[in-house]
């Protein structure tokens, strides 16, 4: 099997999609002539034209309204949002509107649209081009919330986003864009609402998504080999909605459980995690205490060193997962 | 053309060096051998001198910057000299230890809360009607766990280690998956076990062993009876094209087989030297995964504990193991009314009977018991 | 005047539906007997009707708030749109949309918005649909002069000029947002000059003037087909607050008053009589028509059942 960078692997979803079916079409800032801020797009403008691969100019709302519009007219539209901090601007196209139309009208509208964003820190951005969001938008019923960690996970959600008559909301953790793996041809799809268990364990449940997974598998293996302590790690891959069964069967497996994020901690993804967790059978077979190590309560800084310390590092989920597990 | 100021590589695992502050400013005069910035390896925090005289022409790495060793960070030399095209300087920026409090593990609970107990422990007290009182909690942050419930009233919870949970996993998927027939049967060892006594006294470093032994004429064996080195799968038999026995090794918390590669083509002399390392690599925990994956066949011999006769089980994706017992003086009566006193030896043959049928395995163990009661071609190579 | 006795019928019919809808609304309310709150078209007949009349029944249009109108003269069913308002499950959106967010994507109603200013990004899509598919409509993009101070406004209609899209933008400029006049909230006092921005044509008329209404929304399309978007302004004014808690404690009566010398409806009637074409007993039985489809309409309603509980967490996703 071929290697693929991330963001490869998401433009190879992109380009099948739009080869298959000619209403599925992109638009956002910078996507065509430029091939997109950090290169996803490259190539797409040349294959499918001005006609399909749509330069908007720095509109986020109309951005996402319009992909709402066309979407509920029978096109299934990709708007892409440069940087995930923006979908402020989009607030109410993407949840007053695509979110809400099909409930309001009935279930007699549906909105296959996707809106894929560039999330995350690491890269020097600093707050406001640096955040992850998702939590805000699991709020929102009517939305779906992808994020992937993986390459051929990227793909295949795609895909199925795409053909998914929903908004679905695809966030693309940035610094996770070079990262190369396994990724097969052709056309296949990761179901959305499906976890991943991405290895299996036996002593603690780690449940991670985006960024944070491969360094959480990282510390899995240091783990094992340096302290005999056997982790499972469950990728949930689809935020909303959620395979809670996957996630529970895992705890309750395992007896423990740490949830990683770099989302900031308060208000954020895991509370739901932990919250799904301690209201289920595995709340009696806990052994220590529902445990997250997310990213810091502050915007994201500037200097290198100070981004570095507002997420969890593997030093740092190590410690957490040896506390669980020999506390 | 100026000269270059280098991040000095001070020490042999040197990689980064930090920049801590520099004596002179940019356009300041320096001495060669003068003190002219001062870092911090990885060990210490030193002074460099001034290579050379010259003006300090400009800074490149600041106070505080970390850069890899060799990296140019400045430059020496007469005002208005050329500088030196180098690569665009490459910081390192390293994460500083903070206090992250709360994704850190807390260090103390409160303690007026009433028992403090996990729910899996609360769950497993209740079902064994211990009150958690009783219950000596061995928690560092003072709660009782499972574990403690369990513990309490005598029995032990040894939790798992990695090596026993393997096993547990293989040995259960050898016991489900195969349909596996022993066959017992005995070689007379006498002459071998004479031999062997007659090549270890020989003065140099041969120490064969019995396993030795069996282990060649398992690995000639093998090598003429190639259903026997394979594997079962549904769509055939995946005959192998290479003999390697593992060797199965005892260690405290568990078994693990070290695989001799390439066994059939190996004389004696050299299956026992390789045998002794891999045991003593498998005692110590430094088997590479290399050399305990990728076996055809099995030895594991017993004979040391006296066991005569046992079920060894087939170690998947093999087909068969060789189980070796204790060697045991024998009084025989030939024909002619003779007694004499022999050695014999018990082979265990478990099998995989999906791909090898009675009649196979009786003709290799009988090859093998051919081969121990002829011992000389097993050190002549003659077989 | 040149136009044909029946689309003037049509124009007049639904200006009348659309007040007895409005007013009968407006007593429903006093009544206490409906849900939550509603803001009503009554004095901007002329626009939706005038405007509606001259499209084509697969043109699109996206609503505002004040939707009422806009519902009715694209063509809905009375009867359910009252059962809607009524949050009854026979309702267009089976009571789980209620009266911002009347919708009937099937006869191209994007329907009512309930964010100033949400439904313009939507028209402005549809439009880009219609032009990728290769579509011979247009949408119409209904929104008042509050909403032409959003960013979405302003996003909208650049991105509409920029790529040609069918789109013709009719702002109903009735003078007030909410409490805040238009001589408040904004530096211009002409709306379609901002069309000018984007670099597409403008028009303000008089949006009381149903037949003014309807020739310049009949000319606006043919422009639209050809040209792409353009920004049609209808100066109006809403005679009632701007929803059912409105104590009109923004403007004078004597406003209030003058305006409704220019009601629409009586302007309508003064013209059809004109044209010669019909009878005051003729415009008589219209009326009296109109009045009896809503109380149809509100029979129907009534009679209806909600939807059931178990229906609450239905059509979150397709």
């Amino acid at each position: 099997m071929r290697e693929l960078t991330y963001a490869q692997a998401v433009r190879e979803a992109m380009t099948l999609e739009m080869r298959r079916d000619e209403n599925v079409f992109l638009m956002g800032e910078d996507v065509g002539l430029y091939g997109g801020a950090f290169g996803v797009s490259a190539g797409m403008f040349e294959e499918f034209g001005e006609a399909r691969v749509k330069d908007a100019p720095i509109s986020e709302a109309v951005i996402v309204g319009a992909a709402a519009g066309a979407a509920a007219m029978g096109m299934r539209p990709i708007a892409e949002i440069m940087f995930s901090d923006f979908l402020t601007i989009a607030m109410d196209q993407l949840v007053n509107q695509a979110a809400k139309m099909r409930y309001m009208f009935g279930g007699k509208a549906s909105v296959p649209m996707v809106v894929r964003t560039a999330s995350g820190s690491g890269t020097g951005a600093a707050a406001q081009h640096s955040q992850s969001p998702e939590a805000w938008f699991c709020n929102a019923p009517g939305l779906k919330v992808v994020m992937p960690s993986t390459p051929s996970d990227a793909k295949g959600l795609l895909i199925s986003a795409i053909r998914d008559n929903n908004p679905v909301l695809f966030f693309e953790p940035k610094m996770l864009y070079r990262t190369k793996g396994h990724v097969p041809e052709g056309d296949y799809t990761v179901p959305l609402g499906k976890a991943d268990i991405k290895r299996e364990g036996a002593d603690l449940t780690i449940v991670s998504y985006g960024r944070m997974l491969p360094i959480c598998l990282d510390a899995a293996v240091q783990l094992e080999k340096n302290e005999g302590i056997s982790v499972e790690v469950v990728d949930p891959r689809t935020l909303v909605p959620l395979d809670k069964e996957t996630i529970i069967t895992s705890v309750a497996k395992t007896g423990r459980v740490l949830i990683v994020h770099e989302a900031c901690q308060t208000g954020g993804f895991g509370g739901e995690l932990a919250a799904v967790i301690a209201d289920s059978e595995a709340f009696f077979k806990l052994d220590a205490p529902i445990r997250r190590c997310c990213g810091l309560d502050v915007p994201i800084p500037y200097c290198p060193e100070l981004e570095k310390n507002a997420v969890p590092d593997k030093d740092v989920i190590m410690e957490n997962a040896l506390s669980l597990v020999r506390g | 053309m100026a000269y270059r100021v280098i991040m000095p590589k001070a020490g042999m695992m040197m990689e980064t060096g930090r920049v801590m502050r520099w004596f002179k400013k940019e356009g300041e005069q320096v001495e060669a051998g003068e003190a002219l910035l001062e870092i911090e390896t990885d060990k210490t925090t030193m002074e460099i001198e001034a290579g050379e005289s010259g003006d300090l022409l400009k800074i490149r790495a600041h106070a505080g910057t970390v850069v890899p060793v060799t990296q140019t960070i400045g430059y020496i030399g007469k005002s208005g000299e050329p500088l030196p095209k180098d690569e665009p300087i490459r910081m390192i920026h390293e994460k500083q230890t903070a206090s992250h409090e709360w994704s850190r593990p807390r260090a103390a609970m409160r303690t007026d809360l009433g028992v403090m107990a996990t729910p899996a422990a609360r769950t497993l007290a209740r079902q064994k009607g211990v009150p958690l009182s009783s219950v000596q909690p061995s928690g560092s942050l003072g709660q009782i766990k499972a574990a403690d419930v369990q513990a309490h009233g005598g029995n032990k919870l040894v939790p798992h280690s990695a090596i026993r949970r393997t096993i547990a996993r293989r040995m259960q998927q050898s016991h489900t998956d195969i349909p596996a027939v022993t066959q017992h049967s005995i070689a007379d060892v006498t002459a071998m076990m004479a031999l062997r006594s007659k090549l270890n006294a020989q003065g140099d470093e041969t120490h064969l062993t019995v396993n030795d032994f069996v282990v060649k004429a398992a690995a000639t064996a093998l090598k003429e009876q190639p259903y026997i080195n394979a594997s079962f799968s549904p769509e055939g038999i995946v005959i192998k094209d290479h003999v390697h026995i593992g060797i199965a090794v005892t260690r405290e918390d568990g078994l693990i087989v070290p695989v001799l590669r390439d066994a059939d083509t190996l004389p004696i002399w050299q299956i026992s030297k390789n045998v002794k390392a891999f045991a003593e690599k498998a005692r110590k925990g430094r088997l590479l995964p290399d050399e305990y994956t990728g076996g055809t066949f099995t030895v594991s011999n017993l004979g040391a504990y006296g066991v005569t006769m046992f079920t060894p089980m087939i170690n998947p994706p093999e087909s068969a193991v060789l189980g070796v017992c204790a060697i045991e003086q024998r009084l025989e009566m030939d024909d002619d009314g003779k007694i004499d006193k022999r050695l014999k030896m018990g082979l265990s043959l478990t099998y995989d009977h999906r791909s090898i049928d009675g009649a196979q395995a009786a003709i290799f163990t009988a090859r093998i018991i051919e081969l121990l009661q002829a011992p000389d071609k097993l050190i002549h190579e003659k077989v | 005047m040149n136009i044909a006795g029946d689309k003037l019928e049509q124009i007049y019919e639904r200006m009348l539906l659309t007040r007895f809808f409005e007013e009968k609304v407006a007593y429903l309310f006093s009544m206490g007997t409906v849900h939550g709150t509603t803001h009503l078209y009554v004095g901007e007949e002329a626009v939706a009707a005038g405007v509606s009349a001259a499209l084509k029944s697969d043109d699109v249009i996206a609503s505002t708030h004040r939707g009422h109108g806009h519902c009715i003269s694209k063509g809905i069913d009375l009867p359910r749109m009252m059962a809607e308002f009524l949050g009854k499950e026979a309702g267009y959106c089976k009571g789980k949309g209620g009266s911002m967010h009347i919708a009937d994507l099937e006869s191209g109603n994007l329907g009512a918005n309930g964010i100033v200013g949400g439904g313009i990004p939507l028209a402005v899509g549809a439009g880009l649909a219609a032009q990728m598919q290769g579509k011979d409509h247009i949408v119409v993009c209904f929104f008042g002069d509050g909403a032409s101070n959003q960013g979405s406004f302003h996003e909208s209609l650049n991105l509409a000029s920029i790529w040609k899209l069918p789109v013709l933008f009719v702002c109903e400029d009735n003078k007030y947002g909410m409490s805040m006049s238009s001589s408040r909230s904004m530096n211009i006092g002409d709306i379609s000059l901002r069309a000018q921005s984007y670099g597409i044509k403008g028009k303000k008329i008089d949006g009381n003037d149903a037949i003014s209404v309807y020739k310049e929304a009949e000319a606006a399309r043919e422009y639209v087909k050809k040209n792409g978007p353009m920004l049609l302004v209808c100066d109006t004014y809403r005679v009632l607050g701007h929803s059912k808690s409105d104590a009109n404690v923004y403007r004078s009566k004597d406003e209030i008053a003058q305006w409704k010398l220019k009601d629409p409806i009586e302007r309508m009637k003064a013209a059809m009589l004109e044209s010669g074409l019909f009878t005051e007993d003729a415009l008589g039985h219209i009326a009296t028509r109109a009045k009896q489809a809503i109380e149809d309409a509100l029979k129907f309603a009534q009679s209806c059942v909600y939807p059931s509980a178990d229906t609450v967490c239905d059509d979150v996703y397709a």
